[in-house]
């Protein structure tokens, strides 16, 4: 039997999702997000028709941009993540990662491989720029 | 103590839905390399988070893993280890839920958020909001242990019950790069492994992430990222009678204690340190110290696919009743307790989809204070209105694993353990491993004799989950 502590707790989950719901709206993507999208889906292009150099050269530019947007607008990064939250620390690191072992990829010669890798950061970086 | 020895019952309730749920996404078998989770995989992507424009999303998974333990131990408890803590049983650990608005950190403008989180499960005992023991730790007192979530499901059921890990607000205050302000029922940010099952390496848990640091707090947690590098955070904890561990929302509300660190982070985010702590008195009774801190390193190497992690853990409580104060006769079994540990992960990612990993840990519980016995035992201990204790999930036969009335002597407890992590699709995920541990002065492990005690285990465990 629940006690009356109990249905006080649900009550108040259920006005704070219905608070959260009427407040919430939809977010922009950054300048410097776009051009960071651009410069991947140039860079899975470039991969996927074989043209690894081009491909190497816009992966570091596209990190070196991450890295300078987190410069600009920093944060916040803990050594703990649970799913679903801390989405923007996690979406970069992931993008990093990525990135990383698409370049290794695409200087390796596996363009097929970086391109794919690349496709997977452009939508960490979506996912980063969405939230 | 009768074992459970009919594995399906075990499913419970979530897992059969789940049995029902999976076919019907069978006709989009072409897409189900691009989903991203079950509901994604049946509903689509839009549909199954119909309220994502606006910022609210939801979440969840379903885990169920079964152990061998080689030992065969006659009470069917993998001695200390938790989580998977049963020997040949199917548990279905976490069918976890979640919904959360997640605020946007800005200097620019107030935001407002928050997350709420729900699992069902075996695990359930190990994140409830338990900081407060049925009697105070030093002086013996009788506590009210507190409703948040401790008694949402019956004290009758050994294994399965309901938590509530996370229920917060979350604010941004539009000051500097954002101030992100965290308040109400959260996870611990001390430590490496989580409680969240998708989120850890490893099926089983370290001991240090099991008996040295707390798993959630009640309170306000502010947090700032100074810049790209550095991120601190601060804040205070309440509801607990273990100095902030823990805490619930209704008992112990006068005891107030700190929580908070810094990390620091390479540009590239190669390389991370993160040093947090906790310390309060230990109760709204008691104004003895309860105070620990954590350290965790974390490196990447070879293009992101060598990932080692370093941790060290290290707690105190003074004037409390513990297994070696009892046995050197101390005057009412007090002692200034000291519990610490190291932990080594290498994790190696063989392919996008599979990695392969060891852990190394030494965890030392000097004065018998942390380790006693299966956890499940002590955890599920509680006072009825006529003042006689009970642990619902053991019994009477609680009292074989903990000679000194109910408390183990201290001991240094190790264990490796090496595994494999695959991911067959991007939302489900299949973790078997091996482990030995063996503990030194407290024969930790129970052997196929009721009773009779060893100082070794040696186990294997699976587990599958399925995000949704």
């Amino acid at each position: 039997m629940k006690t009356s502590n109990q249905y006080r707790d649900m009550s108040i989950l259920l006005a704070s999702v219905l608070a959260l719901a009427g407040c919430a709206e939809k977010k922009p993507v950054s300048p410097e997000g776009v051009a960071i999208e651009k410069t991947l889906k140039a860079a899975e292009q470039d991969a996927r028709s074989g043209n690894e150099n081009k491909a190497v050269t816009e992966i570091d530019t596209a990190e070196k941009a991450l890295i300078e947007e987190d410069k600009k607008k920093p944060y916040a990064q803990q050594s703990k993540t649970w799913s679903g939250e801390d989405i923007k620390a996690n979406a970069d690191r992931d993008a990093i990662k990525e990135l990383d072992r698409a370049r290794r990829d695409a200087k390796g010669k596996m363009a097929g491989d970086a391109a794919d890798e690349v496709k997977k950061a452009l939508k960490d970086v979506e996912v980063k720029e969405g939230n | 103590m009768s074992r459970r020895k009919s594995i399906w019952p075990n499913l419970g309730y979530g897992g059969t839905a789940l049995l029902f749920l999976l076919p019907m996404g069978w006709a989009q078998a072409e897409t189900i390399d691009e989903t991203t989770g079950l509901a994604d995989y049946i509903m689509g992507s839009k549909e199954h988070q119909p309220l994502k424009d606006y910022g609210i999303t939801w979440g969840g998974w379903v885990n169920a893993g079964v152990t061998a333990n080689a030992n065969n131990p006659a009470d069917g408890f993998n001695g200390p280890v938790t989580f998977g803590d049963r020997d040949g049983e199917l548990q279905m650990n976490q069918l976890y839920g979640y919904v959360q608005r997640a605020i946007t950190v800005s200097g620019d403008a107030w935001d407002i958020g928050g997350r709420f989180d729900i699992t069902y499960g075996t695990d359930s005992i190990f994140t409830q909001a338990y900081g407060v023991p049925a009697y105070e730790l030093g002086t013996g007192q009788i506590l009210n242990r507190g409703n948040y979530d401790l008694h949402l499901t019956s004290w009758n059921d050994r294994f399965y019950s309901l938590a509530m890990p996370q229920f917060y607000a979350e604010f941004n205050l539009p000051v500097g790069n954002g101030l992100a302000v965290k308040a109400g029922h959260f996870y611990t940010i001390l430590g490496y492994e989580v409680v969240t099952a998708p989120d850890n390496f490893f099926y089983t848990h370290a001991y240090t992430m099991q008996y040295g640091e707390p798993f959630t707090h009640t309170g306000v947690l502010a947090t700032y990222a100074f810049d790209e590098n550095w991120t601190a955070s601060a804040g205070t904890v309440t509801g607990s009678a273990t100095g902030g561990w823990d805490g619930n929302f209704n008992t112990q509300l006068t005891n107030w204690g700190w929580l908070g660190g810094v990390t620091w982070t390479s540009d590239e985010k190669d390389y991370s340190v993160t040093l947090n702590s906790t310390a309060a008195e230990r109760s709204a009774q008691s104004s003895q110290p309860w105070a620990a801190y954590s350290l965790v390193g974390k490196a990447n190497f070879l293009d992101n696919t060598l990932h080692y992690v370093l941790q060290h853990d290290m707690g105190f409580a003074d004037g409390v009743v513990t297994g070696n104060g009892i046995a050197s006769g101390t005057p009412g079994g007090l002692q200034d307790a000291m519990w610490y540990g190291i932990n080594q992960y290498l994790m190696y990612d063989v392919l996008d989809n599979l990695g392969v990993g060891v852990r190394a840990e030494w965890f030392r519980d000097a004065n018998g204070f942390r380790v006693l016995g299966p956890q499940r035992c002590p955890g599920s201990f509680n006072y009825n209105a006529g003042g006689a204790g009970n642990t619902y999930a053991c019994g009477p036969s609680y009292g074989a694993y903990v000679p000194n009335g109910g408390y183990s002597d201290g001991a240094n407890y190790y264990a490796l353990t090496a595994g494999v992590n695959y991911k067959p699709l991007k939302w489900i995920m299949v973790r078997p491993n091996f482990r030995y541990d063996w503990s030194s002065n407290n024969n930790a492990f129970m052997s196929s004799t009721p009773g009779k005690m060893l100082d070794n285990q040696f186990t294997f465990s699976a587990d599958i989950v399925i995000t949704f």
